[in-house]
């Protein structure tokens, strides 16, 4: 074999991880010398369940391809979800568009220009209905993705699930409803701290007896990370998060084993492919052993840290949008190496606009292609043992704790949020990031390099009219005059009083839900309460 | 916009004006201060406060709550920001004003927020004048925040009306690092966000320890007003007493003795202000300064000798 | 004196996504402007008052939910009613080559798109301003 003379000599420079640790060019066992493959590695279904959660992994169990969808009207998502089940998607993943994530309803002054264009448009129980039309809410799981409003949405969701006959204790699915992160990076809040986790607290003990395979809360990494953090960052914050809301819990009488088995994850599938697979692994580890050890949970199942992950939307590129095929191609696979138990592959027209139905069937068949064809689900935790990757799971263990002590000394996350502590982390590790781009340290193919005069492929753009709007402005009108009046004044007035009171709030918002009450009309409600969240000012 | 016009709209609380004329003091526009002047009569109703604390101890959200309060009494309020311009590229982040949710379209409020423009040292006079236009144009309090407490906020201090002083309840050892000279100045110091220390622990002891401080200068002790402005607590204290304040202002019994001292320093300060500017401006001059940088980079010749000649040469063309 | 860019930034309508605009933030300090940094959630109204109190010479808008037709009418609208059209209006976001035509044509400036370099956005800026300058000592 010989060598090219023009062949160039590769050079050592510095090489690091995306989350910016330091490498080496490879990994042996000397790298593990402190490593105890009893305690810390173990088999998957066993503490600390580095492995994985289940003994037979996928074999199982295949992991639910559940694809966030959700835009105009009820009815067209309706539509997009038949076309995704009929397409072999095993769970729904509902969008709602900002006028519903912020609280107002579409008819809003700051509504306008908004409506249907992010996510669905729900005002009302009625968009619900017939959102899921023809759909058995018992029969499938689903997820909705909401947090400053989760409550009212869940209240829409149960009433809705009623009225299709179903009992409410069938019901199985998520609901985000992580307030935490919307202070720290996403942004769609409405109430301050205080009464957000009281609400949140009070779903919880709702879920906890009457739908016990209902998860409450889905804490999330992944808007952290989309943010600009790094996957220490999304993996230390988001965990962080996690104890808070068990800290809360614990604080309203809650016993650690009633209602921890619920709480789930949500993590970014990013493009650094090993990193991310460390990360999944280091979050299980983390969570067995502080639920463990710290929260002394003793039902094994309050040990489980069960995720959703999602492709990085942040990763994709205007440029060339085809090559974000193959992006998140290989962040799925990196999220099945991580064993995760729900996922959502991204549209290659996502930096453009909503996902066409082309988009949309290409990412779903991106799983069913990993599924079915690679092999990669025939044995669990199939990289586990790799010098390197046992060696980065740890590093991303330490460096989480070391963020931990951080922000317990700030006080505990609210804390932390308001002394600007996670705006300052995420904003530098964004600018480190757009630098490292910018001075070409870092290549993004068809953006800094390889770029092309002329686009070779123009994806089909998905366009959200100001009829959807129209449409669902005089839907409402409708409604308001339709619904009986004094029964829902009256809902409302009895849900203002329980707000400055002490009771669940959860059986209040069912009431006002069932009385046709709108989105918009419960939130001033409690906005009038709990007032509104004011953020600290840019550090 | 001609002056005349423009002294008219800004005197009817224009706005436009308002903002255009700002920053034109900022910026050394040498039409400012002859505008300044004409206002100048119409300057001295207004209660100018400052507001300065270390940074995170709330000011922006009690200036916010203060506002809301002082405008629901019927009275305008003015307010500047002061942030710290980068000593590297001189840009500036300006962000106060996100937590003026309550009053940013009150149509009774102004909101200015204004960069220290490498004057961190001296006194920092385009807040000062910034204060002048807001005065003329009929506001009746002007809050002034700065960050920090350092010399700019001593020198704010000294021209303002009152002085508020800001902590926290975590902020008791800080006492004794404050400079002096802002003991010594500050009217009122406020404990906010009380909520952390509910027993009211800490603030004993802040309160003990500035009693302490004025009773060891010979001086009766500042009003120390618990607060947590997040929720509204303890601010109709604070209103009440800048209220005051202002009726003793327009009634002429506020800062006897102070005032000759500032009316000196406010003329001294104008001089060196205008003076530098139109030194430098004069023909030749920077053309001469230039000349010299090489040779004071390379230690041929002092600085100090520089400055002497320059001036000379200034001085001589008249 | 050298006078000193004064640039407003901020997120009109409900998108909560700032990471952009807090990058862009600092980039223009870096670059020797001053920012008034609005934030989040900001209404058309609240954007074009801080403008004019600040005085600003330009007004930029980072748009990712579509809403940006409708965002940037109003703006320039009330810009327009309060006498205050000589403020540069651009921005960043979501926005199609198609709307930013439309855009164009109601006087918006340049939008700066995905993964567009910010000192294109600097550089842009920097050169309208001293165009401007030159402009205005010429019309004394």
């Amino acid at each position: 074999m010989s060598r090219k003379k023009t062949q160039e000599k590769p050079s050592l420079k510095e090489v690091h991880s995306l989350s910016g640790i330091s490498l080496k060019p490879f990994y042996d066992s000397n790298d593990l010398r402190s490593w105890n493959p009893a305690r810390d590695l173990s088999e998957p279904g066993k503490f600390p369940f580095t492995r994985g959660l289940y003994p037979e992994g996928y074999l199982k169990k295949p992991w639910t391809m559940r694809q966030f969808a959700g835009f105009g009207t009820a009815k067209e998502t309706n539509q997009r979800f038949h076309f995704l089940l009929e397409s072999g998607q095993t769970g729904l993943s509902t969008a709602f568009d900002l006028p519903t994530l912020m609280g107002y309803d579409s008819d809003h002054e700051r509504s306008e220009g908004e409506v249907g264009k992010c996510g669905v448009a729900i005002d009302s129980l009625e968009d619900v209905e017939e959102l899921y039309s023809g759909i058995r809410l018992d029969q499938i799981s689903t997820s909705m993705t909401i947090n400053g409003p989760a409550a009212i949405m869940f209240a829409f969701y149960v009433a809705c699930a009623e009225k299709q006959g179903c009992r409410i204790r069938d019901l199985h699915g998520t609901l985000q409803n992580d307030i935490l992160k919307e202070y720290i990076a996403q942004r769609t809040w409405i109430f301050p701290p205080g009464p957000s986790l009281r609400i949140i607290v009070d779903l919880i003990k709702f879920t906890t007896k009457h739908m016990p395979d209902f998860n409450p809360v889905s804490v999330s990494g992944y808007h952290i990370r989309e943010a600009g953090a790094t996957a220490i960052q999304e993996l230390a914050f988001t965990l962080m998060d996690g104890f808070t809301y068990v800290e809360e819990c614990r604080k309203a009488g809650l016993e650690v084993d009633d209602f921890a088995s619920r709480i789930s994850f949500f993590f970014n599938a990013h493009l650094d492919f090993l990193e991310e697979i460390a990360k999944y692994r280091a979050a299980r580890r983390i969570w067995a052993r502080h639920m463990k050890h710290v929260y002394k949970a003793k039902n094994p199942r309050s040990w489980w840290l069960r995720f959703h992950a999602q492709t990085a939307g942040v990763s994709l590129t205007e440029q060339q949008p085809e090559n974000n095929i193959i992006r998140t191609a290989i962040e799925a696979l990196s999220a099945v190496f991580g064993g995760c138990q729900s996922l959502h592959t991204n549209s290659l027209d996502e930096t453009i606009a909503l996902p066409s139905k082309l988009a949309a069937h290409i990412a779903l068949r991106t799983q069913q292609v990993i599924a079915n064809e690679t092999g990669v689900t025939n044995v669990v935790d199939p990289l586990g043992g790799s010098y390197y990757l046992e060696w980065l799971t740890n590093k991303m263990e330490e460096e989480a704790e070391i963020y931990f002590k951080k922000i317990r000394d700030l006080g505990g996350v609210v804390s932390a949020i308001e002394a600007g502590f996670y705006q300052k982390e995420i904003s530098d590790a964004a600018e480190r990031y757009q630098r490292e781009v910018e001075e070409k340290k870092r290549i993004v193919v068809g953006v800094n390099q390889f770029q092309m005069e002329k686009e070779i492929f123009k994806p089909p753009i998905l366009e959200i009219t100001h009829e959807t709007e129209l449409t669902q402005i005089r839907k409402l009108k409708a409604l308001r005059k339709r619904r009986n009046h004094r029964k829902a004044v009256q809902t409302l007035s009895v849900l203002g009083k329980a707000a400055r009171g002490k009771a669940n709030l959860i059986p209040y918002l069912i009431d006002c839900a069932k009385a046709y009450v709108t989105l918009g009309e419960i939130a001033d409600c409690l906005r009038s309460e709990f007032g509104e969240y004011i953020p600290p000012s840019i550090v | 916009m001609g002056n005349g016009i423009l002294i008219r709209k800004v005197l009817a609380r224009d706005r436009l004006a308002v903002g255009r004329l700002i920053s034109m003091v900022e910026n050394h526009d040498p039409e400012a201060f002859p505008i300044l002047a004409k206002l100048f009569p119409k300057t001295g109703r207004a209660l100018r406060v400052g507001i300065t604390g270390f940074p995170g101890s709330g000011k922006s959200t009690i200036i916010n709550q203060i506002a809301k309060s002082l405008t629901q009494q019927k009275k305008r309020v003015g307010i500047v920001l002061m942030d710290p311009s980068s000593p590297f590229s001189g840009g500036a982040l300006l962000g106060d004003r996100i937590r003026m949710r309550d009053i940013q379209l009150n149509p009774n409020v102004f909101i200015r927020s204004m960069a220290t423009r490498g004057k961190m040292g001296g006194l920092n006079l385009a807040s000062r004048y910034a204060s002048d236009v807001l005065d003329a144009a009929g506001y009746d309090f002007i809050l002034l925040e700065t960050v920090g407490v350092g010399q700019l906020e001593i020198d704010i201090a000294t021209f303002s009306d009152v002085s508020v002083v800001v902590m926290t309840p975590d902020s008791g050892d800080e006492v004794q690092a404050m400079k002096a000279g802002l003991m010594e100045i500050a009217d009122i110091f406020v404990v906010n966000k009380m909520d952390r220390d509910k027993e009211q622990i800490y603030f004993s002891r802040i309160k003990k320890g500035l009693e302490w401080h004025s009773e060891a200068r010979g001086r009766a002790p500042a009003s120390v007003i618990p607060m947590a402005a997040l929720f509204g607590e303890g601010v109709g204290v604070l209103t009440k007493s800048l209220i005051d304040f202002l009726k003793m202002k327009r009634s002429g019994k506020l800062n006897g003795g102070r005032g000759h001292i500032r009316a000196e320093e406010d003329i001294k300060s104008c001089i060196e202000e205008v003076f530098l500017d139109r030194f430098l401006a004069r023909p030749g001059i920077e053309k001469a300064i230039k000349n010299f940088v090489s040779q004071v980079k390379a230690r041929k010749r002092s600085p100090y000798e520089v400055a002497d000649l320059v001036i000379k040469m200034g001085l001589k063309k008249t | 004196m050298e006078r000193k860019i004064r640039i407003l930034l901020a997120k009109p309508g409900l998108d909560g996504h700032d990471r952009g605009l807090n990058i862009v933030a600092r980039s223009f300090r870096d670059a020797g402007m001053e920012v008034v940094y609005l934030g989040l959630h900001q209404t058309p109204e609240a954007i074009v008052r801080a403008a004019i109190e600040e005085d600003v010479d330009v007004i930029a808008l980072s748009v990712l939910s579509g809403a940006h037709t409708t965002l940037f009418k109003k703006i320039l609208g009330l810009l327009k009613r309060d006498g205050a059209k000589h403020i540069l209006v651009t921005g960043g976001g979501i926005i199609s080559k198609r709307d930013q035509k439309e855009l164009a044509e109601m006087g918006v400036s340049r939008i700066f798109g995905p993964g567009t370099p910010v000192r294109e956005s600097v550089e842009y800026i920097r050169s309208w301003f001293i165009k401007k300058n030159e402009e205005n000592r010429k019309k004394r």
